[in-house]
């Protein structure tokens, strides 16, 4: 009797609105002092930057934003932050500081029509900004130092036209400079301010090179690279010599993500990556022993370090998990404490949420994939199915809190998500088995995830959809084209239907890579039928189960005008077509109302096309 | 009796000529009418009928331009010559009215260029032209016409169509609105053009591509940018218009001519109408035209329906007239029977009324009665009174016959007895009178004898009555057939004429000729029917003029 009450509790159906909720505090970070957080937080529906003592607890409101909002900052010093701000919803940025202590904020870029990269702030003296700027000529960024306080600016380096960022060494004086021609990179290193440009290493398209921090010496860098190796790894490069000096780390399976480096030594303090899980590799003492008292206080769950105090003795450490939105905390290196700074993860009752565990299988030529399935809570022998595809097809899916998984596996459904060829995070090859192959071997890689689940006899073989965001949706309705028979129903949340379309929708200002672009997706001219094959807007006639379509009227990447038409000759042909259309929405959905409209309209959906036993 | 009574039944004969001359004249008004209306509905759907004919012919027409066309927008500018040919065989090769497409593969953007238009830093550049032509396999023959810096010249025809279509599209950008959505009827405004024969079409790029263009109208853009679009061209073909006479019945011919063509307008001897054609066509027109004979045709033809059904009118009206004519005349007749009746009634009491009047008379006159007097006189008087009570009891009795309101005393009858009797009874009363009677397989009858009675002497006195007075004779014959009993009485007497034999039965009618003068109320034939009825049996008579009659009886035998 007992154990039926606690099993009532535990399948409980959670609300609709609980799991789109944003988490209260994001953004946060650490001050250099470590006595202070910053975070974003919303006021009036608008993100704004607030500022909390650790110490008393107490919060201010440091930006009042009521348009847009703001939503990128930085920690300047320990009494100064510096944060972006759009001006005229152009993304035309103004670089804005702001003293915590006095609220007064100063417009350190007052030019009109002038476009911002922020780089990074000077070590040495913690005023000055490196920042680019495109205020000489409209199509090219210098980089300049800009004051923070006084809002001087001095032009650093003139651009010639194809650098794209430069990085300084520990004393703040640039020394490489990344040129590009949108095909290939060029590394220009000089040994000292006044010495001139050197290339040093030219590399493809096809591979990568990140160089983040220069060694002491500063004639060696710190890289992320895939040069010559398959999954990027953290080299040291010899700029003098011009080559790889040594790997520090690297990982068998999957690519380093991430290195931080300690602004005291210069050394690097842990390289990320994901496997299943988000993983920290340390590569100091520090963070050794961090490791040891973090895992043990969080049980082994999984967590991030976010940033640390300048004397590198306080972290921000934020825990990650699948099921919510995870808890700040502060970990001090003196005291080996972690203290709880704020739990983000009230939201919603972790015990009703499942398990998202990673799964491993092999496609049908043998390539080996990974994938996440979620079970739900209700027990069942034969689960109905649905597959969440990747909105992004070169972008893997991580292991965190997603609440489209959690709700459909809260009502009911095992939830699919796999990470198909051409993802990243995997290595260059696995990249490469994607090209071109987008509604082709990377659609098969999906099914094949799928047939995995039913071979071992737990899924619905009649109760199976496929569900997507953007190119998700792509994916969802090719899937029915390419799969038909194994799909009951799709569900394509702003997907694209067209390729060309899709390939038009890459911005103009990318196009100097549409080289790499063609390489990855196909040329439209050349591979036209391969992309007629993958455009479900060409194959109506195909489309005969039971669609769900939902379109932001003002979508500037998929063509509503496409999508309507699209519907309407589905319609024609008797296709039941569920299509909601939604005014003042882009691509993806911004209004928490329209966003509760689009789930609560696909809960019924896949509850009617799908007929979900209804356990309670 | 020559003058009649005022309130004798009212006869006129004239309504009913009159009546049929009035429908007749409504008649033949209908008639007018209904052709006038039908050669107006006909007239009418001449005009109106041809714009099924172009519906009709425009099927193809408007599927490509408003379905395949637009498909071509689907491939946002990313069309080449290899391309173009598999498209064009997928979505155009069923179209007849194609003759040749030409394509124009274009770059829009802010880019130098040589062949083209630019206005300000808009530019829309031609990089190769490619002319499509069809051939049995399709759209199988592609020819470059030009490539940019490498073959060919970019002039000529191409080159206005060119013109044409970017100058709509480039003046679109330039006003471009971004508060105006892409509606369908704004994409049908700027992105396809017509001209005669032939329709150009720029695929429709996303709205944000149409914002990067207008930009580069406005703003100064310094990035050079470019995009794909394309331009088809259609030359297309009015006469593989699949023209179709829906209405064979009202179009003799349908000809595709051109819009100003309006030759016949003026010959009185045929209907002409005319519809133009749209968009790529708009210098066409359809041309009907039906000789004045062809559509007379077809208006007899609606025409002979409605004719028909007046017609049945007409005559369903007529028949109703003949009945209600028929009718008249039988009140009439009937009236005129009830008239003689009264008028012979009265006869036949009159006389007996008056010879007991006289006797009467006598008997006051005559101081004394002698004996033989006396006797004479109350022979009379008995005779006269039992005439009186006679016609009385019949009337009486056919009264009550008709309202059923006789009761049958059932009894046996020896019919040869009872015919012994009343044939001896008459031997008394009219001593010239022959009769003879025979019976046959029967002996008796159960019925009522006093009915049967009154048969019998109506029978026999109507056999005395009518035969001349030497040749009185009566045959009555009684036998037995299975379960009737059947009574025949052959006379020679006068007969009756075959036209009045029907008659002979009904109540009041009476033969007129010499035997019938001194007066019968013509009642003795329909009192023996409607007895013979009461008695479930049946009367019928049989008759030669000059010779004789016979009337047979059938009756029942329980």
């Amino acid at each position: 009797m007992s154990s039926c009450i606690k099993k009532q509790e535990e399948y409980k159906l959670v609300e609709l609105n609980k799991f789109f909720k944003t988490a209260d505090k994001s953004k946060m970070l650490l001050s250099p002092g470590g006595d202070y957080v910053c975070y974003i937080s919303l006021y009036k529906n608008r993100p704004n930057i607030f500022l909390e003592n650790l110490k008393t607890s107490s919060v201010k409101q440091l930006t009042s934003d009521t348009v847009l909002g703001i939503n990128k900052y930085l920690w300047l010093n320990d009494s100064m932050i510096i944060y972006l701000h759009d001006e005229d919803a152009k993304e035309n940025y103004h670089l804005y500081s702001l003293n915590i202590h006095t609220d007064k904020a100063i417009d350190l870029t007052p030019y009109p029509n002038v476009k911002l990269q922020l780089l990074s702030i000077n070590p040495l003296n913690n005023t000055d900004v490196y920042i680019g700027l495109n205020k000489r000529d409209p199509k090219i960024f210098d980089l300049y130092k800009l004051n923070a306080i006084t809002a001087e600016l001095t032009l650093l380096e003139k651009n010639n036209g194809d650098v794209s960022y430069w990085l300084e060494d520990k004393t703040g004086n640039i020394k490489l400079a990344v040129a590009t021609d949108g095909v290939n990179e060029r590394f220009l290193f000089k040994s000292n301010a006044n010495a001139n440009y050197n290339e040093v290493l030219s590399v493809n398209f096809t591979e990568s090179f990140y160089p983040i921090c220069f060694t002491e010496d500063g004639n060696n860098v710190y890289a992320l690279s895939n040069i010559n190796r398959d999954k990027t790894a953290l080299i040291v490069f010899d700029l003098v010599n011009k080559k790889e000096k040594s790997a520090i780390y690297e990982h068998k399976d999957v690519e380093v993500s991430d290195v931080v480096f300690s602004k005291i030594t210069n050394k690097p303090l842990y390289a990320a990556y994901h496997t299943s899980k988000y993983q920290i590799q340390s590569l100091s003492k520090e963070i050794d022993i961090l490791q040891k008292v973090v895992s043990d206080k969080l049980n082994n769950e999984s967590y991030r370090i976010i940033n640390f105090s300048k004397d590198e003795k306080k972290f921000l450490i934020k825990s990650v998990n699948d099921k919510n939105y995870g808890a700040y905390y502060l970990f001090s290196v003196d005291n080996l404490s972690l203290t709880l700074i704020s739990d983000q993860s009230k939201i919603i009752d972790k015990n009703l949420m499942c398990d998202v565990k990673p799964i491993k299988f092999l496609a049908r030529d043998n390539l080996e994939l990974n994938g996440y399935l979620t079970l739900p809570k209700i027990k069942s022998e034969k689960y109905p199915l649905v597959v969440i595809a990747n909105p992004n097809p070169w972008t893997r899916v991580t292991w965190e809190y997603n609440p489209d998984v959690q709700f459909l596996a809260n009502r009911g459904y095992a939830v699919l998500q796999v990470n198909q060829r051409g993802c990243d995070g995997y290595g260059k090859a696995f990249q490469k088995a994607g090209f071109k192959q987008i509604g082709k071997k990377m659609q098969d890689d999906i099914s094949d995830g799928v047939y995995h689940l039913i071979k071992q006899g737990f899924i619905d073989t009649s109760r199976i959809a496929i569900a997507g965001f953007s190119f998700g949706g792509m994916t969802a309705l090719n899937g029915l084209l390419r799969d038909s028979g194994l799909y009951k129903c799709a569900v394509s949340y702003s997907g694209h239907i067209n390729m060309f379309t899709y390939l038009k929708g890459i911005p103009p200002y990318y196009s100097q890579y549409l080289e790499m672009i063609y390489e990855m997706l196909g040329n439209p001219e050349k591979d036209y039928e391969q992309f007629r094959e993958s455009s479900p807007v060409f194959h109506v006639d195909k489309i005969k189960v039971p669609v769900f379509i939902a379109q932001g009227e003002n979508d500037n990447i998929v063509s509503a005008v496409e999508v309507s038409t699209f519907v309407k000759n589905l319609k024609r042909q008797n296709t039941p077509v569920n299509y909601l259309l939604i005014k003042d929405e882009g691509h993806s959905f911004k209004k928490l109302e329209n966003r509760f409209t689009l789930y609560s309209e696909v809960e019924s959906f896949l509850e009617l096309n799908l007929k979900r036993i209804n356990d309670n | 009796m020559t003058t009649k009574p005022k309130n004798s039944y009212r006869r006129n004969y004239a309504l009913i000529p009159i009546f049929i001359v009035v429908l007749t004249i409504t008649f033949f008004i209908a008639l007018f009418f209904g052709y006038k209306f039908t050669q107006k509905v006909i007239e009418s759907q001449f005009v109106t009928d041809k714009v099924e004919v172009l519906e009709e012919a425009l099927i193809p027409y408007n599927d490509f331009i408003f379905t395949k066309i637009p498909q071509i927008s689907l491939y946002q500018g990313y069309l080449d010559s290899t391309s173009i040919k598999s498209l064009s065989n997928n979505y155009f090769r069923n179209y007849k009215i194609i003759d040749n497409i030409t394509f124009y593969d274009i770059e829009v953007g802010n880019m130098p260029i040589e062949d083209g238009f630019r206005q300000d830093r808009f530019s829309v550049g031609v990089k190769a032209v490619y002319k499509i032509e069809k051939s049995n396999n399709g759209f199988s023959d592609i020819k470059l016409k030009f490539k940019k810096n490498e073959a060919g010249v970019f002039s000529g025809k191409d080159a206005n169509d060119f013109s044409q279509s970017i100058l709509k599209f480039t003046n679109y950008v330039n006003n471009y609105d971004s508060t105006k959505d892409i509606t369908p009827d704004l994409i049908f405004k700027v992105f396809y053009s017509f001209n005669d024969k032939q329709v150009s079409f720029i695929n429709v790029p996303r709205e944000s591509e149409i914002k990067i263009y207008h930009s580069l109208v406005v703003d100064d853009i310094n990035n050079i940018i470019g995009y794909d679009q394309d331009l088809l061209t259609f030359q297309l073909n009015p006469n593989e218009l699949p023209i179709v006479n829906t209405s064979p019945y009202l179009y003799e011919n349908i000809l595709l001519r051109p819009v100003t063509f309006d030759s016949l307008i003026n010959d009185k001897n045929y209907f002409t109408t005319g519809i133009a054609l749209p968009g790529a066509f708009s210098d066409y027109q359809l041309y009907f035209i039906s000789s004045k004979e062809y559509v007379n045709k077809r208006i007899g033809m609606l025409f002979t329906p409605i004719a028909i059904g007046i017609l049945a009118i007409y005559f369903i009206m007529l028949f109703i007239a003949i009945l209600i004519y028929r009718n008249l005349n039988i009140n009439a007749k009937l009236f005129k029977l009830q008239y003689d009746f009264v008028n012979n009634l009265t006869h036949e009491f009159k006389t007996p009324v008056s010879v007991i009047k006289i006797a009467a008379n006598n008997i006051k006159a005559q101081p004394v009665l002698n004996e033989k007097d006396k006797e004479l006189y109350g022979r009379i008087l008995e005779e006269e009174a039992d005439k009186l009570n006679d016609l009385m009891n019949k009337l009486l009795s056919l009264t009550q016959l008709e309202n059923r309101s006789l009761i049958i005393k059932k009894e046996q009858i020896d019919l040869y007895e009872f015919c012994r009797d009343i044939v001896d009874a008459y031997h008394i009363k009219y001593t010239d009178f022959n009769l003879e009677y025979s019976v046959q397989n029967i002996l008796y009858y159960n019925g009522d004898r006093v009915l049967l009675y009154s048969l019998f002497q109506n029978l026999m006195d109507n056999a005395y009555k009518y035969s001349s007075a030497d040749n009185r004779k009566l045959q009555i014959k009684i036998k037995r057939v299975k379960q009737q009993l059947i009574f025949s009485f052959i006379d020679n007497g006068i007969g009756i004429p075959s036209d009045e034999i029907d008659n002979v039965f009904n109540k009041f009618y009476r033969i007129e000729n010499q035997f019938n003068q001194q007066g019968s109320v013509g009642i003795g034939l329909a009192f023996c029917k409607e007895v013979v009825k009461f008695m479930k049996g049946e009367i019928s008579v049989k008759s030669e003029l000059g010779k004789g009659s016979e009337f047979k009886i059938i009756l029942p035998i329980d």
